[in-house]
């Protein structure tokens, strides 16, 4: 039987490795990081957007199904230097604090994943400069009971729970100036989660959204936003965050009430950026060392969007989840499980 | 239905996208590097100078652009365009790397050409004539504090000891003695420039707009015509004997 190589231990990667073992094959997990789940682990998501359900009713039962499966072998800190030959038969090149091996696999699906976008590129936006102006990554990190304020909205200038908090969107996402023309396709549904989850910690905060459109286009998310209005009276306000600045210690933002026509400058004690997904540097290593296809923004690129979306562009290399763009993690798991079978039926023949 | 009965709701039967200032507008290179569509955002309504200060918004020029409606554009190039302070924070804010103000300055031109801009531009009657006959714009004693709210405490006290400070500038400024210009160009500059404008066809475009201010500008440059000719033929044997 072939072993067959997945590269990301996120949930798309965690989701096909322990799909292709329950199939019986055998296969090698490797991720970079000494621990798996992926951003979702890294910055310790708490609840999961629409249902606020836990993430890790989620994310451990993922987890479970590849460490409790004898088929899969777990290489946490370790990474592909080199990858030579074809379908069927690749030779890899695997290195982490033990050495360097080569291994052979009849196939490899590629799980890189995303990174969120750094907005220090937004100077505009203050990030990096004012203590209060925090990301949306972050905020996941702070309303987990096992983070590093645990549980507690804090500002990071002096520790004080904030009252008045507005949070931008689309951050480093629909934007030309950084290169990044495309949706973040999460942003909208996370911030409206994060603000629900700050009014019901918090029932005497303000929390305020400024944004374009609210693209709520998942199961549930529309129901949310609805909910977020009728029943937390969180104000989403149509414009984008354009400016910050501090003015006598107080943060101050500016924006246009599209719908009022009307510029504003709004004082507010904490600034929650939804940085969106860019092409992570972990992605765009494995596309170098394997010489697969990206997009224009570093993004796997599909063999063919539509026919063969799990397909890079050399046969026997597959890819899924976040590394081919923006995706939320029930896409993610839809993918793993999509490309573990496409995996299977190439090797079959 | 009467009159007053009826609905204010504009009812779009016609298109009037693609009247003559559209085309025109569209016919400027500039157009195509400054539109690629707009998110509607506001980002450089927030940024905006002009929109802080003024009923004008460079999210509502990008707009009037995409919808082309005749008669917007014909208001918005009578009055609304000259709020602008030509700054270009919209253009390196815009996510879509759209630039009103690049918009806003060839509508400008166009608006001039056409005849549109006489009205917009009559306050601006003393800077055109000081720009035309003494070569600079803004004078000291144009500052004033009730002309300039915006600039802050600072301008009272600024603009009650204007000759005062003028009188600190460094020997030989060409403007120490002076609050009724910047600076003074030489009679010799000015006239060079007063050439240029009526030869390269400025001097007459700014005459759709301050009419007078050309018989002004002819009168300066005929009273010092003969010095300064004289000054220009011998710049000009000058190069002439250089060259050999
Ligand atoms: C702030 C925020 C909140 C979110 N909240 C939600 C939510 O509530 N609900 C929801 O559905 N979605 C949410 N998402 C989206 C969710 O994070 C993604 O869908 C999911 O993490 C993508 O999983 P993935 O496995 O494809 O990628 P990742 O999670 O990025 O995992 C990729 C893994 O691959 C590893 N790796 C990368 N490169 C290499 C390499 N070269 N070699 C070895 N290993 C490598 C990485 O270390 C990582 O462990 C949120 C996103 C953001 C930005
Ligand atoms: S998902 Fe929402 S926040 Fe993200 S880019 Fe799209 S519209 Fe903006
Ligand atoms: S260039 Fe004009 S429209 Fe643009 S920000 Fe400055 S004043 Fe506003
Ligand atoms: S910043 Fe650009 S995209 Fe946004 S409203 Fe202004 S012109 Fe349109």
């Amino acid at each position: 039987m072939k072993t067959v190589l997945v590269i990301g231990g996120g949930v798309t990667g965690l989701k096909a490795a322990s799909e292709l073992a329950e199939m019986g094959y055998n296969v090698s997990l490797v991720e970079k990081e000494d621990y798996l789940g992926g951003q979702v682990t890294k910055h310790k998501y708490y609840k999961l957007a629409p249902d606020l359900r836990l993430a890790g009713d989620v994310i451990y039962p993922v987890i479970k199904a590849v460490e409790s499966n004898s088929n899969i072998k777990v290489l946490k800190h370790s990474q592909i230097t080199a990858v030579s030959g074809a379908a069927p038969e690749f030779k890899a090149k695997i290195k982490n604090s033990k050495g360097e091996s080569e291994e052979t696999f009849g196939a490899i699906v590629v799980a890189t994943g995303f990174d969120h976008f750094d907005p220090t590129v937004k100077q505009e936006y203050g990030y990096g400069r004012f203590k209060d102006v925090v990301t949306n990554a972050e905020v996941e990190e702070m309303l987990n009971p096992n983070g590093p304020t645990k549980g507690e909205l804090k500002r990071p200038s002096d520790g004080k729970t904030p009252k008045k908090i507005a949070i931008f969107q689309c951050v480093g996402s629909r934007d030309r100036q950084v290169g990044n023309p495309y949706c973040c396709r999460v942003g909208c549904v996370v911030s409206t989660k994060q603000a629900i989850e700050i009014k019901e910690k918090y029932p005497d905060s303000e929390v305020y959204v400024y944004y374009m459109d609210m693209r709520m286009f998942g199961r549930g998310w529309e129901e949310l936003y609805g909910k977020a209005m009728e029943d937390y009276e969180i104000i989403f306000t149509r414009g984008r965050g354009a400016e910050v600045t501090l003015k006598n210690q107080q943060l101050s933002l500016r924006a246009e009430e599209t719908i009022m026509d009307r510029p504003i400058q709004h004082s507010v004690d904490m600034i929650i950026l939804a940085a969106g997904m860019a092409a992570g540097e972990g992605t765009i290593d494995a596309a170098k060392v394997l010489g697969i296809k990206q997009n224009d923004y570093g993004f796997l690129a599909p063999k063919d969007d539509f026919l063969s979306p799990n397909e890079s562009s050399k046969p026997g290399i597959f890819i899924a989840g976040a590394d081919k763009g923006p995706m939320d993690i029930e896409n993610c798991i839809v993918e793993g499980a999509a490309v573990a079978a496409k995996v299977a039926g190439s090797l079959k023949n | 239905m009467s009159e007053e009965n009826k609905n204010p709701v504009t009812e779009k039967i016609e298109s009037t996208k693609g009247g003559h200032f559209y085309k025109e507008i569209m016919k400027d290179f500039r157009i195509k590097e400054s539109l690629h569509g707009c998110l509607n955002c506001g980002t450089c309504v927030a940024n905006c100078p002009a929109a802080a200060f003024y009923d004008y918004s460079p999210r509502e020029v990008c707009q009037m652009i995409i919808e082309g409606d005749e008669e917007t554009i014909e208001e918005y190039m009578k009055s609304k365009i000259w709020n602008c302070a030509q700054c270009y924070s919209c253009k390196y804010r815009c996510p879509k790397e759209n630039s009103a103000a690049d918009i806003v300055m060839a509508m400008r031109e166009i608006a001039v050409r056409e005849g549109l801009a006489a009205e917009a531009l009559a306050g601006y009657t003393r800077i055109a004539k000081l720009v035309l006959t003494r070569g600079n714009q803004l004078a000291p004693d144009m500052l004033s504090p009730d002309a300039f709210p915006d600039w802050g405490p600072r301008m009272i006290e600024l603009s009650s000891k204007k000759m005062e400070m003028r009188e600190e500038l460094f020997e030989g400024f060409p403007g120490m003695n002076v609050v009724d210009r910047a600076w003074a160009a030489e009679d010799y500059t000015i006239y060079e420039m007063q050439k240029i404008w009526e030869e390269s066809g400025a001097l007459e475009k700014v005459g759709t707009v301050f009419p007078f201010l050309v018989d002004i500008v002819q009168d300066d440059m005929e009273e010092k015509a003969e010095e300064m000719e004289a000054k220009i033929q011998e710049k000009k044997e000058k190069l002439e004997a250089s060259k050999k």
